[in-house]
């Protein structure tokens, strides 16, 4: 026997979503308008300020992924696997993002769309293997189960993440280095550094704004799931 | 060699590649407003579900 759902919940604008369009579209603007071009990469070096910010969106949304899947594998408690669920799928737009805008500055740059250098190669490896995840959370019905399978992949997947990080230093990559995260401090002009700084946020809160409405999706079918097994 | 970003020139010393820098822009907001239809979307397949359901 099966158990009448509640009525459906009144839909509102998702205002923190909205606000997190607002700032990145603020930030699209920064960078257009209001931040100079590079002297010897043009208006192509421009492309640093969507592609690192959803390279580390990416980074921050799979490694979180794997820390909330090696907690469920000890408390088991289910907001942990959708969050691991929401933040999985998100990281795999943001590392969608990086895969489209990567190839869009290697063409006027490098004059090829694509290398089979470590870092863009891992990355892509990083890619396929998030996209196994989702695909391995819809193939398996039991909960429990696609919860646990999900958890020990998220903690393999996410284990590439410090060697995508310092495959450029590791092998000889064609990749340039990193102009933030490196030992000589901070490697572009403040007015660039600012744009960049500031799309890193936009980024970050968009990650976070679209968890939340992910999340949200979750809690709501997992709900409708057990009252139409009659487990409420 | 170190990746330093150097400050604007002169249009006339620079590269013509705006269009690359468009494309990208245009193509990440596409992508993240595209991931955004998906969720109105779903959400509005589990509202026809719970309908189903209730009935």
């Amino acid at each position: 026997m099966t158990s009448a759902p509640a009525a459906p919940p009144v839909r509102r604008p998702d205002w923190l979503l909205l606000a997190a369009f607002a700032v990145v579209a603020a930030a699209y603007v920064r960078a257009i308008w209001f931040t100079p071009p590079d002297l010897l990469q043009g208006y192509a070096q421009k492309i640093l300020y969507v592609h690192a910010p959803s390279a580390w969106v990416a980074f921050l949304a799979f490694g979180l992924t794997a820390a909330a899947g090696a907690f469920w594998l000890f408390l088991k408690d289910p907001r942990l696997d959708r969050f691991a669920e929401s933040s999985a799928e998100v990281g795999v737009v943001f590392n969608t993002a990086v895969l489209v805008s990567g190839p869009l500055w290697g063409k006027p740059i490098w004059g090829a769309w694509w290398v089979w250098d470590a870092r863009l190669t891992l990355t892509l490896f990083l890619w396929f293997l998030f996209l196994g995840y989702l695909v391995l959370r819809g193939a398996i019905a039991d909960r429990d189960a696609r919860a646990r399978y999900a958890a020990v992949l998220g903690l393999l997947g996410a284990a590439l993440i410090p060697f995508i990080h310092l495959s450029v230093y590791l092998f000889n990559t064609q990749h340039p280095l990193p102009v933030v995260a490196n030992t000589q401090g901070i490697q572009m002009p403040p007015v660039m550094a600012k744009t960049f700084f500031f799309a890193f946020f936009a980024f970050t809160f968009l990650y976070v704004a679209l968890v939340r409405s992910r999340y949200a999706l979750a809690t709501e079918r997992d709900a409708l799931d057990d009252s139409a097994n009659g487990d409420d | 060699m170190p990746s330093t970003i150097r400050p604007t020139g002169t249009t006339e010393q620079m590269p013509d590649n705006a269009i690359y820098y468009q494309w990208a822009y245009g193509a990440v907001l596409a992508l993240l407003l595209g991931y955004v239809l998906t969720l109105v979307l779903r959400r509005r397949a589990l509202d026809r579900r719970r309908r189903a359901a209730t009935r």
